[in-house]
């Protein structure tokens, strides 16, 4: 693990909005105040989490809005956090003649770091440090996943960003790259996308999530469990129903029995005769504000 | 920051240089360019004893001393170079879209400028690693077939006047390609063979028998200054205007050797070098003003991507004609099925496709003969290049190989398929031009239709092979141009235009095409072992 050394994150969007040239509105009128900690990005495909990422990374532009990082409008000063950020993007690739050893020292040297102990620090944190001389290219999915997390540490960022880190990794290597980012989130700023809720269970200290291009609720995670509490069912369904009822509710989770099927179910009000009202779960909480929620 | 973070411009500039440089030494392509090098080396200079030499002058063979040797090679290495350097490199910038690490460059605090010029030095530092091992082996050759001490130092002078401008101005021009939108696909590809071609000929045609000016200011092939060196000595040698040969040609054996002495470097030959490779200036300026640093809301393919573009909306009225194309409907057999969904996706991707066979169908019945020969067919062929180059690759490029290999019965007839479909565009292409030679010089056709069979088999076999569609783009151009400044040579008459080919040639561009064919099968054979 890079050493934590305490830094104030402050990143502030104020009314951040990305409209494609075909009219497409990709992001919306966000706004958001974070300092340290671990950001949990949610939302379906398409909800604008990427292109969000995208112009926090500095990579595009929006075209309404500001981005303050420590107070510095990153949009005109974009170095002032290129300097101090670590970037994993989406279905992340690698070049294919290079080994995991020069991979790594390309980027880090790219980010000014010509340490050779970093990048052999950063192999074994993810480790690939057996493998460090092995092209790439025949690397496992998973692999090279764990090479772009490793690219996105080396400079010991400030601010990380991640997009869908945890896609190809075996459960072993989520869990190890959740503690990574865990321990990072104490004094650092962690923005973490995914459809694997499960994923931030454990290590997000707040919760955004995103619908069609707005962000349409931000929350601490227990905040964001309560705003679900009373609306989380557990219902038995005969088999013969359960089609038309999954057509007319939400269910979240659904397990066959005997008598049927168990289906665990999110309604503002009680959806079935019988059914238990039960405590909420993040999987629950987030189709609750997807659907629900005030400004769903 | 923890981590000590240091990094000048320059130190950042060589990483990506020298990153480039080892990403594409390490590719198997590169073995086979080097390869190919000493091939073409020993090629090159032919055995005095074959009654072949490498130049003439009024039909004296120049003798193989080094001076001879480094000039004739040099440029042809600078004509090969302009045009297959280009394909072999212009992929630097599209690297880092495919794999997304462009973001994280985009994501750092690396100057465009300095990620451009860095790309640049790379390609730059690639090109010139490749003319190294070509001189190697020229002087190898020269060791082997020359008539004189090798001198390294004239090699060397030679090839950084000549070949130098060459590698610098053509990296410059495929960086610039990458990154002006409209240039950065095939059409780019195309675009680029006829620059090549107009920078080829033009400070050339207007140096003839004249004193480096301003043409050879322009000069970056070093045509003009190499027909003036040689001009020089040879007119005042010869007391008349000499007529030079360079390449290999058969020679008088009773003619005495011509020594050529070698170039006078005066300032001005030395400034006009120099000022040719200034070219390169403009391409990174204008590569630098179009660079979209990876925003994918300025990319090709980002967001609001090609289906919402100019060219997009105004292929959407043919897409809705074109639906008629759509596979799921179709029965029969597997294979043509599958030939008939290939035919069907390169229109539905391409419409223009469609339109150009219309126009190419309109126009072959309208224009004289003389067009249909001259002109007509050799554009079909161009329009072919940029048509089927991309075939073989377009399942990788778009992630939907994995895809269609799981589909029962797909894989195995895929190459086939492939090889179908391309045939079937090129007759598809060519069906009223080989109508009207069926009518007049049925032999002709017959020979139209094996060159449409050949490209449609080098598309296939040379892009399944190289998994890029730049090879077969690059060799099927130069090709053409070395067929259409052939127009007498009857070995290079491949498709009948020109009248000259016998059977004997049709039944060797026949063979050619099965071998390529058969370099499909066995790409495509490799590919699915690797899949295993």
């Amino acid at each position: 693990m890079p050493t934590a050394s305490p830094t104030t994150v402050a990143l502030t969007l104020e009314g951040v909005t990305k409209r494609f040239r075909n009219g497409v509105v990709a992001v919306n009128d966000v706004s958001l105040a974070l300092g340290s900690g671990v950001l949990a990005l949610l939302g379906p495909n398409g909800a604008g989490k990427t292109t969000l990422m995208q112009m926090i990374a500095t990579i595009t532009r929006p075209t309404a809005g500001r981005i303050l990082f420590g107070g510095v409008d990153i949009t005109r000063e974009p170095d002032a956090l290129r300097r101090t950020l670590g970037y994993l993007p989406q279905d992340f690739g690698v070049y294919d003649g290079l080994t995991a050893l020069e991979f790594l020292t390309y980027f880090a040297a790219l980010k000014g770091i010509h340490s050779r102990a970093r990048v052999t620090e950063m192999l074994e944190l993810v480790n690939l440090h057996t493998v460090a001389d092995r092209a790439v290219g025949g690397f496992s999915g998973g692999m090279k996943q764990r090479l772009g997390i490793a690219q996105a540490l080396i400079n010991d960022p400030a601010l990380l960003i991640v997009d869908e880190p945890t896609a190809g990794l075996d459960p072993e290597e989520r869990l190890r790259f959740r503690n990574i980012l865990s321990d990072i989130g104490f004094d650092r700023l962690v923005i973490f996308s995914t459809h694997i809720v499960s994923d931030i269970e454990s290590i997000a200290t707040e919760i955004a999530v995103m619908k069609t291009g707005r962000l349409i609720t931000t929350a601490a995670p227990p905040d964001f469990l309560r705003a679900a509490a009373g609306s989380v069912w557990e219902a038995s369904i005969p088999l013969a129903r359960f089609d038309d009822e999954r057509k007319r509710l939400k269910i979240a989770r659904s397990v066959r029995t005997s008598d049927g099927v168990l289906a665990r179910i999110v309604h503002p009000e009680r959806p079935l005769d019988g059914a238990a009202n039960v405590e909420p779960e993040l999987e629950d909480a987030f189709i609750y504000a997807l659907s629900f929620g005030a400004a769903a | 920051m923890t981590i000590a973070e240091r990094g000048s411009s320059s130190r950042r500039i060589i990483t990506i240089a020298a990153t480039d440089v080892r990403m594409r030494i390490a590719r198997g392509s590169s073995a086979v360019v080097l390869v190919g090098l000493c091939i073409f080396a020993y090629v090159v200079v032919p055995d005095l004893s074959t009654g072949r030499a490498l130049m003439q002058v009024n039909g004296h063979r120049a003798l193989y001393n080094s001076a001879t040797i480094a000039l004739a090679t040099s440029s042809l290495c600078a004509v090969l170079l302009g045009l297959a350097g280009f394909y072999l490199i212009s992929n630097t910038v599209r690297r880092d879209v495919e794999s997304r690490t462009g973001y994280v460059i985009a994501s750092t605090r690396v100057r465009n400028a300095e990620y451009l010029v860095g790309k640049l030095l790379g390609s730059t530092a690639f090109l010139a690693l490749v003319v190294f091992v070509y001189v190697l082996n020229v002087m190898a050759m020269q060791l082997l077939r020359g008539e004189a001490p090798v001198e390294p130092l004239t090699y060397l002078a030679m090839f950084v006047a000549i070949v130098g401008p060459v590698v610098i101005v053509v990296s410059g021009i495929a960086l610039m390609f990458e990154c002006v939108r409209p240039l950065s696909g095939r059409i780019g590809d195309i675009l680029y063979f006829f620059l090549w071609a107009f920078l080829l000929s033009a400070p050339a045609a207007t140096a003839i028998g004249s004193k480096p000016g301003t043409a050879s200011n322009f000069d970056v092939f070093g045509m003009a200054f190499i027909i003036n060196a040689a001009s020089d000595q040879a007119t005042s040698d010869f007391h008349a205007h000499p007529e030079i040969s360079i390449g290999s040609s058969r020679f008088d054996a009773t003619k005495a050797p011509w020594r050529f002495e070698g170039v006078t470097w005066s300032a001005p030959v030395i400034t006009a070098r120099v000022t040719s490779a200034l070219l390169v200036l403009p391409a990174l300026l204008i590569a630098w003003l179009s660079f979209a640093r990876f925003d994918p809301a300025r990319m090709k393919g980002g967001a609001g991507g090609s289906r919402t573009s100019v060219q997009g909306r105004m292929a959407a009225p043919l897409r809705r004609v074109l639906r008629v194309l759509r596979p799921a409907s179709w029965g029969g057999p597997g294979l043509i099925r599958t030939t008939l969904g290939e035919i069907a996706l390169t229109i539905m991707l391409r419409p223009i496709v469609f339109l150009a066979i219309v126009a190419t169908a309109i126009a072959g019945a309208i224009v004289p003969a003389a067009t249909l020969r001259t002109a007509l067919i050799p554009i079909v062929f161009v329009a072919l290049v940029a048509t089927l180059a991309e075939i073989p690759t377009r399942d990788r490029v778009a992630r939907v190989d994995g895809i269609r290999n799981g589909i029962a019965g797909l894989r195995a007839s895929s190459v086939f398929a492939k090889l179908l479909a391309a045939l079937g565009i090129a007759i598809a292409f060519l069906v009223v031009p080989l109508l009207r030679l069926l009518a007049s010089a049925p032999a002709d056709a017959l020979s139209l239709l094996i060159g449409g069979w050949l490209f449609a088999a080098a598309g296939i076999g040379l892009g399944t092979l190289a998994r890029t569609p730049k090879l077969f783009a690059g060799v099927a151009l130069l090709f053409l141009y070395v067929v259409t400044s052939s127009a007498h040579a009857p070995e290079f008459d491949f498709a009948g235009w020109n009248g000259a080919a016998d059977n004997g040639v049709r039944a060797a561009y026949f063979l050619t095409a099965m071998i390529f064919a058969f370099l499909a099968v066995l790409g495509d054979w490799r590919t699915s072992r690797a899949e295993r």
